[in-house]
């Protein structure tokens, strides 16, 4: 705390102080000459008195001179300058780091985090007459450039900062300030508003950023050092690979309870902006829970679906958008080369009951079945997959047309194939052997030994797979690492590239006459996987959901279907001249509102003077320090002690006597 | 115009006036006054008894009654009091234009004419620190304008010394009588009391009228000033304000303890103020001394 003056020349009257003294001189010396009759009484009292009396004098004279000195003190018009903490001289340069990362948004009691740092970085600003440089965490495209401005422009910039709904980047954030106060020769500063969220500063290291020992800096923290509660969606899958018209899904949500209690969640699913289900989950603290719901869309398309979450303080994080692509059935043509008298019979029967095991209904394939003869006819442009059972000797032109359209063809073996016809397929990379034949002798059958992972077979249905017993098969050579492997060592199920398509073999037969994997629990999951794969509707479920703040890529155009204008939603934009979407949400980090300590962050600064503050609304204004003009308070201390002297001076007090009366 | 205020008084130059006036209008306030009642009177009468003087049986009884009876008179012998004045230079002080010498003086010729008038016998002494003349009483009508003539000629100088002059008197004193002390008493309490007590010893009945000026008894003063003494070579510089309750209770134990000496020695003591009119004050004390000393 500094104590300086306006008018500093003026106090040379200090030197009035000693009128007093002067005055109680010259008084002294015109003292009246009074004959008095009882003189000796008055020595008699004067003795009595003569101590307090001096004691009265010698106060009367220090608060006359005090009350000079008084005067002349509040004509100099002291100021009292607490330099605080974020306290700068007028010709110092500030750099005002605001994070406007997502987590700012967290409701306090007194408002939303960010418009309190607003608020404090305000308030840093009146009255500063000096540089200032805003720089927020999350800049965007349309963030104005970092630049010096004078505090009224720098409040106005200050107030036009959005919140945003990113992480926050303090180590870009340090370096543009640097780069803006390294130059300068003139006291330097750097204030910064933040919550300090852990997933935001701990990537923060000085050796980045470089240092300027020479600039203070202080860290104001918005909302405590202790872990925020809060909740939210982690991710959102379709259990059961791509959504199909008409057909239910299995849609996971995966909830985040980031809070030091358990909790229990509402979690509501709406697509395209309407509440389709909504579910309970009771997640412990700090752990996930996930929640599935039973999705119907009966038309194809995109759908835009939205995981809403409420019950907590951080609104921005409380919805999680997906894009649902809803496909048509995938139209399969099977192309029987032993068709039956009787449909069991057919070579066909058990993977047309695979892949629509209750009916038509609810499942995603559509099945038809032919001849050889019949294929010949067929465009088999509207046909999604092609699978050829047992067929003798194919003409491979059209498998091989199928598979340069991008779809897949999928081969199972059987007594009625002839290998040199298939060998000679040129998209084929192996070459079909002589077969097995174990049917004579049972004990020596054999099963599926091992399953890729490649083929992301259900792991509940692997010993139903393994169980099944393979009697005849084809031995196959080729590069190609199978999918499934017999337990001989013989490839069950082979897989590989073919033009834009893939190319499945099954070296065994389809139906009963090879193998009993047609009456295992693992045939239909199997073979629909199977199916999924080959033509795409496995795999990634959903477009991958990209982090707010992370580029689309480039030539991408978004435009914003869902969610907050500018933030979290869903995108649509053109990819090969069809229309695609991906959902944007907050990035995970940011709803995870574990704080740095101060020591953790006085240590991130090594042996830079470095303050962490926390910032409270109503002691703000003491930790920010500033001036105070005195003479409000020097007059009021003035007119006691001038009060103090008339009473002391004309004897108001308790012990004044009265005259003596008879 | 009020004749007995002591700012008229001071302007009359004659004494006797001055007495005259204040002894008439002191008389006006005590019309059932006894005091005439101090010649020789007719008590009663009792019966003749072996060795009493023949000349006092009345024969005018024994005519009628024809027994003898003896006529009894109340005692009449002359009253000798002596008006002990104090000439000391602090008797000179004056704040409001009269002295309290000339208070004093007033006083004192107001009593020696109130004495003479009722055929007593009064004298004066004047002292300083020793006694400076005695006139001693007489009852002669001429005897008061010598009084009189003293105190006009008397100039108060010289200290204090009450105590002196009254042990001196009570040597001198031969025969009972009454001795009233008009002084400002500025002097050692316990000295005074010394001889207050003798002269009470010698059978005198004693009467102490303190004088003292207005500005003695409140201390008005306000300026910063150098105090002179006007008995002693003494002198103080010092704030009027200041020291103005200190001296006011130097005062007042001053004054309470001739208060309590007096009222230990059955003598009458009487604060006289010399801004109040002597009447008033003479009144006052007249009708105080019949009401509580009539015997």
């Amino acid at each position: 705390m500094n104590l300086t003056f306006l008018n500093p020349l003026l106090l040379a009257g200090l030197a009035a102080a000693m009128l007093p003294i002067l005055i109680h001189r010259i008084t002294r010396k015109k003292a009246v000459v009074r004959k008095f009759s009882a003189v000796r009484l008055l020595m008699q009292s004067q003795r009595v008195t003569a101590r307090p009396q001096r004691l009265k004098h010698l106060l009367l004279l220090a608060l006359r001179m005090f009350t000079v000195a008084a005067i002349v003190f509040m004509m100099a018009r002291p100021v009292v300058v607490r330099p605080g903490v974020a306290a700068l001289p007028d010709n110092g340069a500030r750099v005002l780091i605001l994070d406007n990362s997502m987590s700012m948004g967290f409701r306090e009691d007194g408002g939303e985090r960010f418009e309190i740092a607003k608020k404090a970085a305000a308030a840093t600003l009146t009255g500063f007459g000096g540089r200032v440089a805003l720089i927020p965490t999350v800049r965007t495209p349309e963030s104005p450039d970092v630049q010096w401005q004078t505090s009224q422009a720098a409040l106005s910039t200050l107030q036009g900062t959005p919140l945003s709904f990113g992480r926050g980047d303090a180590v870009s954030a340090f370096r543009q300030a640097y780069q803006q106060l390294e130059k300068l020769k003139v006291p330097k500063q750097i204030l910064v508003f933040s919550d300090m969220l852990r997933s935001d500063w701990e990537a923060l290291n000085l050796a980045d950023v470089g240092a300027i020992t020479d600039a203070e800096i202080n860290l104001f923290r918005i909302g405590g050092p202790g872990r925020d509660p809060n909740f939210c969606t982690k991710s959102v899958r379709l259990e059961e690979g791509e959504m199909v018209a008409g057909v239910s899904s299995a849609l996971a949500a995966t909830v985040s309870n980031l809070s030091d209690g358990d909790a229990t969640l509402n979690v509501q699913l709406y697509l395209d902006g309407k509440k389709v289900d909504q579910k309970r989950v009771d997640p412990k603290s700090g752990a996930d829970a996930s929640v599935m719901f039973d999705v119907l869309v009966e038309k194809t398309g995109w759908v835009d679906g939205e995981i809403r979450l409420t019950g907590d303080r951080l609104a921005a994080d409380d919805s999680f958008y997906f894009p649902l692509k809803v496909s048509d059935k995938v139209k399969v043509l099977i192309v029987d080369g032993d068709p039956g008298a009787s449909l069991k019979e057919s070579e066909s029967f058990y993977l047309t009951q695979a892949l629509r095991p209750g009916g038509l209904e609810g499942t995603p394939f559509l099945a038809r079945v032919v001849t050889q003869s019949e294929m010949q006819r067929l465009d088999l442009q509207s046909f999604d997959a092609l699978c050829l059972l047992n067929v003798a000797r194919p003409d491979f032109s059209q498998p091989a047309a199928f598979l340069q359209a991008g779809r897949p063809v999928l081969i199972f073996l059987g007594d009625r194939t002839a290998p040199e016809g298939y060998n000679q397929f040129a998209l084929s990379p192996w070459q079909i052997r002589g077969r097995i034949d174990r049917s004579a002798e049972a004990e020596k059958k054999t099963g599926v030994f091992h399953i890729a992972g490649a083929l992301q077979f259900p792991a509940a249905l692997q010993n139903s797979l393994k169980s099944a017993s393979f009697y005849s098969y084809y031995q196959v050579d080729g590069g190609v690492k199978p999918l499934l492997t017999l337990q001989d060592q013989n490839p069950l199920l082979l897989a590989a590239n073919a033009a834009k398509s893939r190319l499945y073999l099954f070296t065994s037969s389809a139906d009963l006459d090879w193998n009993d994997l047609p009456l295992k629990a693992a045939y239909v999951p199997l073979l629909q996987g199977l199916l999924k794969e080959a033509v795409g509707l496995a795999g990634a479920s959903l477009p991958a959901d990209i982090k707010w703040g992370e580029p689309f890529g480039n030539g991408r155009r978004p435009v914003q279907t869902k969610g907050t204008a500018g933030g979290p939603g869903i995108y649509q934009f053109s990819r090969s001249g069809s229309e695609f979407r991906q959902g944007v949400n907050i990035p995970h980090e940011e709803s995870v509102l574990v704080k740095l300590s101060a020591a953790e962050l006085k240590k991130k600064f090594g042996p830079m003077d470095v303050q962490v503050v926390e910032y409270r609304e109503d002691t703000f204004g003491k930790q920010q320090g500033g001036r105070r003009e005195l003479w409000p308070l020097l007059l009021g201390v003035l007119l006691a002690v001038l009060a103090i002297e008339m009473v002391v001076a004309n004897g108001i007090l308790p012990f004044r006597k009265e005259a003596i009366t008879k | 115009m009020n004749y007995y205020d002591p700012k008229v008084m001071a302007g009359v130059k004659n004494l006797f006036l001055k007495a005259r006036s204040v002894v008439d209008g002191a008389m006006m306030g005590i019309h059932s006054s006894r005091a005439k009642g101090m010649s020789a009177e007719f008590e009663e009468h009792r019966g003749y008894a072996h060795g009493d003087d023949p000349r006092h049986i009345d024969w005018k009884a024994y005519a009628k009654f024809d027994r003898y009876y003896i006529k009894e008179y109340r005692e009449t012998t002359n009253l000798r009091a002596f008006i002990v004045m104090d000439c000391s230079a602090s008797m000179n002080y004056a704040s409001n234009g009269m002295s309290k010498f000339d208070y004093g003086s007033t006083l004192a010729a107001s009593l020696a004419y109130l004495m003479l008038r009722q055929q007593e016998a009064g004298g004066l002494i004047t002292f300083s620190n020793k006694i400076e003349k005695i006139i001693a009483p007489k009852t002669a009508h001429d005897h008061l304008f010598a009084i009189l003539k003293t105190l006009q000629d008397t100039v108060p100088q010289g200290e204090t010394s009450a105590a002196a002059a009254l042990q001196d008197l009570a040597a001198s004193l031969k025969k009972r009588g009454m001795v009233i002390l008009i002084s400002d008493l500025f002097d050692a309490p316990q000295r005074v009391a010394k001889g207050l007590r003798q002269l009470r010893a010698r059978g005198s009945e004693v009467i102490v009228f303190h004088i003292l000026d207005p500005a003695e008894l409140s201390f008005p003063f306000k300026e910063p000033s150098l105090f002179e003494d006007l008995e002693e070579e003494l002198t103080l510089m010092a704030d009027p304000r200041a020291i103005r309750s200190a001296y006011l209770d130097t005062l007042r134990q001053l004054m309470a303890e001739y208060r309590r000496i007096c009222f230990s020695n059955q003598i009458d003591y009487t604060l006289f103020d010399t801004s109040i009119g002597l009447d008033r004050a003479l009144t006052r004390y007249l009708t105080w001394r019949q009401k509580f000393r009539v015997r």
